[in-house]
């Protein structure tokens, strides 16, 4: 009977790792992501998107990003910023789940900035998901000539979780996982795996007007001018209500 | 024509119901709107005042929340937002419009007096307080959720409590002082008013043969003159103290201290704005800086002793040197018109010039900021370089600004009334 038992345990042993094994083999958790990057509208309020599909060869195989969470790590160069407030009401209202890696002041020119980082989070649906997050630019200095500055927003770092321990049958020296928050809502923490994955699109451009200093002479002189030509024009108008006044006095 | 003055004539009831409606209405689509579009209707402040009542909800000071820049009371007011439902503040700053504008009636119905039939002197004091009711600009304000109209409200009840008998003998003064002190805690402009204020209780009688003893003596404050600054002052100081020991120096800078130094570089629409922008890492003192902070200064003391000596002229020059704190100030959004427009009806019925020239001077002021807003809207969101543009629209702005308030200071007419009281009362000379 123990014999029984343990040929029966032995065999369950060996059916599981063939079935596990066969899975692995079959993946070996081979990603085949894509990802496409999109900076919506024009002017220095913008939207960037990010359109990622989960590519799987037969339906069997989705096992691996199926009710997974995606969370994309975007880096913001200096000129450009995602504003916590705005990204905390939209998660207020479940319009988008952005959380702010780095505290941002939103007010400082880009020279007096540094790259930032922002969360995107959100659940993988029928192997795909469309994530988006608002972002502005920062004035940059003005400079002799004028145009524009360029600012580069460089491909995202994608991350994975799952609902089990799926991810862990990965090898761990390929994906070594990683700890952040888990939403935006909570300071929980959690393990993330960092995923590979091919962008479709190039690193996005965004080029924003900049000051002439060359400028500089006129503009001060011009709102000199105005400024004395325009008081000395309300001191005149001050006083010849005053005169007349005085005239009707007498 | 006879249709407008008929709806101007019906009883000022009827009016403030109306104006009761129209910012409930408005109220309502904002809410709709922000749920469609991309730009809403709602003002970024209005979520900021929002967040910082969340903050002193949870026991936190309002402060932590980044950007906001006012003081801890709006963040108090604003405490039912959280609790109530997001449009409270919409509410009672749409409520406190409505009480402008009653205050604003009463106020035009007392400067006009008794000097010819009632009938009249009410239906010019309604037409003034229409200026406030009506005004797409005071209706916007208030229903898109900004606080500005908590400052006028106060000034203009301080205005209402000085120079009418609502209240009688001194405590009359102590309230004015009292409400200017609140006034000037939530927002440091009104603390120009103060000069204007008290001079208008003053007697002047200094003229060529006053010598100079007398002079000197008709300076020295009066009774009401010394009740009005100390109430003011120690109101002031009992709200700033109180602040300060709740929350600290982060109150003194976000709230006072920031605006005084502020070096907002983005585009608006003050005259220095492109200026400010080009000199942004230049720290030390800067001479156009000082040479409009020096002009502005020498003509609210010009205004103050022009405008403010006689208490009939009073409400002109606290209008006068808040067109002049707005055209002068280094940052200009159209949030600040309200600082003037707020006093316009008290004075609005003094100006002797025909209607045509009113409209002339309001297109002028209203298409120099549609000029910019146009080159603006370029820069923000289309990216293009027009910096140069908007600083000669910004220029042409701040004329405009000056050349209304030169052809407002010429028509200025103590008594006009819209030219009804005069000509019943040439009529009665006759």
């Amino acid at each position: 009977m123990r014999a029984l038992h343990s040929i029966f345990f032995v065999n369950t042993g060996i059916i599981f790792l063939y079935f596990t094994t066969n899975v692995f083999a079959k993946n070996s958790c081979e990603f085949d992501v894509k990802v496409k990057q999109v900076l919506l509208n024009e002017g220095f309020h913008r939207n960037i998107t990010y359109g990622i599909v989960f590519n799987t060869e037969d339906e069997d195989d989705d096992w691996l990003y199926k009710d997974c969470i995606v969370a994309i790590d975007q880096t913001l160069p200096s000129g450009v910023y995602a504003n916590p407030d705005e990204m905390e009401e939209f998660r207020r209202n479940h319009k988008l789940n952005a959380i702010p890696k780095n505290r941002i002041n939103i007010e400082l020119p880009t020279e007096q900035s540094e790259p930032s980082s922002v969360y995107v989070l959100g659940k993988i649906k029928q192997n795909k998901v469309n994530l988006w997050v608002p972002v502005h630019a920062r004035y940059h200095k003005a400079v002799s000539g004028g145009g524009s500055a360029r600012n580069e927003i460089e491909a995202p770092k994608l991350y994975l979780r799952c609902p089990d321990q799926r991810l862990d049958l990965c090898d761990k020296n390929v994906l070594p996982p990683v700890t952040f928050l888990c939403n935006g809502s909570s300071k929980e923490k959690c393990s993330w795996k960092k995923i590979p994955f091919t962008m479709l699109t190039d690193t996005l451009i965004w080029d924003v007007p900049v000051g002439d200093l060359e400028h500089y002479y006129a503009v001060a002189l011009g709102t000199a001018l105005v400024v004395v030509s325009g008081s000395v024009y309300l001191l005149q108008a001050a006083h010849d209500f005053k005169a007349g006044r005085v005239r009707k006095a007498l | 024509m006879k249709r407008v003055l008929q709806f101007l004539n019906v009883p000022f009831e009827y009016h403030i119901i109306s104006g009761v409606l129209i910012r409930v209405l408005l109220i309502v689509y904002g809410d709709i709107h922000d749920k469609i579009y991309d730009v809403p209707y709602t003002d970024v402040d209005y979520k900021v005042f929002s967040d910082a009542a969340r903050h002193v909800l949870a026991g936190n000071s309002p402060y932590k929340r980044h950007t906001y820049r006012y003081s801890p009371i709006i963040a108090y007011l604003m405490l039912p937002n959280i609790f109530i439902g997001k449009n409270f503040g919409k509410v009672l700053f749409s409520f406190f419009d409505i009480l402008v504008s009653i205050a604003l009636k009463i106020l035009v119905g007392h400067q006009l007096g008794a000097t010819s039939d009632k009938r009249k002197v009410e239906r010019i004091s309604v037409y003034c307080a229409l200026f406030w009711l009506y005004n797409p600009m005071s209706i916007a304000i208030s229903t898109r959720g900004n606080a500005d109209s908590l400052p006028c409200l106060f000034i203009i009840l301080s205005l209402f409590y000085l120079q009418t008998d609502t209240v009688q003998g001194s405590s009359k003064y102590l309230l004015s002082g009292i409400l200017l002190g609140i006034s000037i805690h939530l927002r440091i402009y009104p603390l120009a008013f103060s000069f204007p204020m008290y001079l208008s209780l003053g007697e002047y009688k200094i003229n060529r043969r006053t010598s100079i003893k007398d002079g000197m003596l008709s300076l020295l404050p009066n009774v009401n003159q010394i009740i009005l600054t100390f109430s003011c002052i120690f109101t002031l100081f009992l709200l700033t103290c109180s602040m300060y020991l709740l929350y600290g120096y982060e109150f003194l800078f976000e709230t006072y201290i920031y605006h005084l130094f502020r070096k907002d570089t983005k585009h608006n629409f003050s005259v220095l704005f492109y200026y400010s922008y080009l000199t942004m890492d230049q720290l030390s003192f800067d001479i156009v800086k000082a040479l409009s902070l020096g002009f502005e200064c020498i003509i609210l003391f010009i205004f103050s002793l022009t405008f403010g000596c006689d208490p009939k002229t009073l409400p002109f020059a606290l209008f006068s040197q808040a067109v002049v704190l707005v055209t002068y100030n280094s940052v200009m959004t159209s949030q600040y018109f309200i600082w003037f427009l707020s006093l316009l009806p008290l004075v609005a019925h003094n100006f002797k010039m025909l209607p045509a020239k009113a409209s002339i001077l309001a297109m002028i002021w209203i298409s120099a900021q549609g000029a910019w807003l146009f080159y603006a809207y370029l820069l923000e969101f289309k990216c293009r370089e027009v910096f140069i543009l908007i600083w000669l629209k910004s220029v042409v702005f701040f004329c405009a600004n000056v050349f209304v308030l030169g052809q407002l200071i010429k028509s200025y007419t103590p008594g006009y009334a819209f030219g009804q009281i005069e000509l019943v009362a040439k009529t009665k000379n006759k």
